[in-house]
């Protein structure tokens, strides 16, 4: 607005000499013009502070940023340059300049400074820009977060030439990390020292060496790569707050997991192991764990090199220790089916499938009705195919469960497990679900016929097969009427 | 019940319940033992409370028995700021003239009522949302007031922002 007016006034000025000569001298032009600018810009902020948004004081507009979401967040400069009250409002506002995207030099250069002396945080969205890094190793003892959620193999150099690895030593303010390449990089971003205020650490495809860490704040832990599980225990150890673990371990082949080595997990609430990572199960104490997953690798049944069957013994022998635990999984294979067995405190779940590896959750059975099961109170098995010559196991392991209060089965194991239902002693079974495509309704005559030969009521049948029948309270009859009619519906016959 | 005076000596009598919804009135109201807080004129006196005071009020009324936002959370703070969500009632409630609104901001921070004060400064975040300088200026009747050098600097500034 100013270099228009300005335009105009010298316009007119040009224009009182006649359009020949300049009624005024260069230098006397130039003096004339800078006091113009001065009175315009003088004129131009007072009619600034009567804008009625300039009424609010520099707290509070400093605050409006903050109000806006992250996307926003990058118009700071724009907003920065409405006028000089926002512009000296917002730059003196440290608490507006501490997130740092790690795109440009200058950028993050001028964002450090405006942010003073406060924690300063890096979030890369895109590709990290190393020369950022390089500039940020002198301030990382202010950093408070560095984000780094896809890095891309064009950018592996930030790992290749140390950049991270500056970054993260000494960061005696860093709260969270969080780093996941794309695809596994084999280069070493060394991890090491003291690390007090670290409350979230989550790395994935990076080889990081984790010697003599200590980080007596830290509440999350995800790692996923390949980490030495000695240095693992290290951490562990030095992390008596930890509440959350999530290991995605990919250990060499023959690596064994700590001889002998021990480490309890106080406060660790959950716990998901994935691939290799629930080899480190058995050393580990969770004594207040109410949830725990294990990701059952792939080939653990037919790995070449390793029988992880009696690693599995292993894990459910030591089920009973897990008294508190509320959620246990197994995937065996892809996460798409479940059994699932609820204990006094908690609930134990097994994740089959069915169709490509029916092999592992048979295996799975086995293990489980070899053991003491009793406590298991809510079962949940669905899409399990039992072949005939494993339908004794089914039997073994349904009749342990002598605490059962409710079960939800599909198909074969449906059928055999209704049958060994039926002569089963489980008097508080409360809520019966079956499911699926099991052969002519198998088992449920047979279930609802031993149950009341027994004089055990059953309160809650649910047949999810359409059509779906709700059964309450004593089922004898109504189910009699039920499996008539769909025998009629369907012309089965048995 | 409590007796509120704005600074134009206009009173209110409101429950208490609806007057502890501002933080400054609950605490000067603990600290005197009194059942009567007088707000101090604003900004030199040329601030009418009356005006926003009844707004403040009807938002008073509207969110009592409301829990308060705790002060001692920094990162539930932040977080709050953040959400750039307003909900439906203040929404509609915090659609006025921009004088309005810029003296609801202000009676807001004036009365410690940081809901209220977070529905202001969202209202003026979403406004100045995705626009340029000079769309900001056209909205809120600014005029630009840089120099030329200070001018080339922001350029430059800017220049870094777009930084791919």
């Amino acid at each position: 607005m100013l270099q228009d007016l300005l335009q105009k006034l010298e316009e007119e000025l040009v224009s009182l000499g006649g359009g020949g000569t300049p009624v005024l001298d260069p230098e006397t032009r130039v003096h004339l013009r800078k006091n113009a600018i001065g009175v315009l810009n003088a004129a131009s902020k007072l009619i600034n502070a009567l804008a009625p948004i300039n009424k609010l004081p520099p707290e509070i507009l400093g605050m409006i940023p903050k109000y806006e979401d992250n996307q926003v967040a990058k118009h700071l400069a724009a907003l920065s340059s409405v006028c000089c009250y926002w512009r000296n409002t917002f730059i003196a506002t440290p608490s507006l300049w501490t997130r740092l995207d790690g795109k440009g030099v200058e950028k993050s250069r001028a964002w450090v400074e405006r942010s003073g002396t406060l924690p300063i945080q890096l979030w890369v969205q895109g590709s990290p820009n190393p020369e950022v890094f390089e500039f940020l190793a002198s301030h990382s003892s202010r950093l408070e977060v560095v984000f780094l959620p896809r890095v891309k193999p064009r950018d592996h150099s930030i790992f290749t030439h140390s950049h991270l690895a500056k970054l993260l030593r000494p960061a005696p303010l860093l709260r969270h990390i969080c780093v996941y390449a794309l695809k596994t990089f084999d280069a070493l971003v060394p991890m090491t020292g003291e690390f007090p205020s670290l409350e979230s650490m989550r790395v994935s495809g990076v080889q990081m060496p984790i010697t003599n860490l200590r980080t007596p704040n830290l509440r999350r832990l995800e790692l996923a790569g390949a980490f030495d599980p000695e240095s693992l225990f290290d951490l562990l150890e030095s992390s008596p707050l930890l509440a959350y673990l999530d290991l995605t371990l990919f250990l060499r082949q023959g690596v064994p997991v700590s001889t002998g080595r021990k480490v309890s997990l106080e406060k660790v609430k959950q716990a998901n192991f994935s691939r290799d990572g629930f080899k480190m199960l058995p050393r580990l104490l969770l004594p207040t764990s109410n949830e725990i997953t294990v990701d059952l690798p792939s080939h653990w049944q037919h790995d070449n090199d390793i029988d992880n069957t009696p690693l599995l013994s292993h894990l459910l022998d030591s089920l009973p220790m897990f008294r508190q635990v509320r959620s246990m999984s197994f995937l065996v294979t892809s996460p798409n089916q479940t059994i699932s067995t609820e204990g006094p405190n908690g609930k134990f779940v097994l994740l089959t499938d069915h169709d490509n590896e029916p092999i592992r959750s048979i295996t799975l059975l086995r293990l489980l009705a070899q053991r003491s099961t009793g406590f298991i109170r809510e079962l949940k098995i669905p899409h399990l195919h039992v072949p005939p010559r494993h339908h004794n196991l089914v039997n073994d392991f349904v009749k342990s469960l002598e605490d059962l209060r409710s079960v939800c089965m599909h198909d074969s194991f449906a059928t055999q497990s209704l049958l060994a239902l039926g002569t089963s002693h489980c008097l508080q079974l409360k809520e019966t679900t079956v499911w699926g495509s099991f052969p002519d309704y198998g088992g449920l005559e047979e279930f609802v016929q031993g149950r009341s030969e027994a004089g055990i009521p059953i309160q809650r049948l649910l047949i999810e097969r359409p059509p779906r029948a709700i059964i309450d309270a004593d089922a004898t009859e109504p189910l009699r009427r039920y499996v008539q009619e769909v025998r009629e519906m369907y012309g089965h016959r048995r | 019940m409590v007796l509120l005076v704005t600074s134009d000596n206009k009173n209110f009598v409101v429950d208490r319940e609806v007057a502890d919804r501002s933080v400054f009135v609950k605490n000067t109201l603990e600290a005197r033992g009194l059942s009567i807080a007088t707000p101090p004129m604003l900004n030199g006196g040329c601030f009418e409370l009356t005006s926003p005071f009844l707004q403040v009020l009807e938002y008073c009324q509207h969110h009592r028995g409301e829990p308060l936002p705790t002060t001692d959370d920094a990162n539930a703070d932040e977080n709050r700021k953040r959400t750039t969500d307003i909900g439906e009632w203040d929404r509609k409630f915090i659609t006025v003239d921009h004088e309005m609104l810029f003296e609801i901001i202000l009676a807001a921070n004036y009365l410690d009522i940081k809901p209220l004060l977070d529905v202001g400064c969202k209202t003026i975040g979403n406004m100045v949302k995705g626009k340029s300088p000079e769309e900001v200026r056209k909205l809120f009747d600014i005029v630009n007031d840089f120099t030329p050098e200070e001018e080339a600097q922001i350029k430059k500034e800017n220049e870094w922002a777009e930084d791919p």
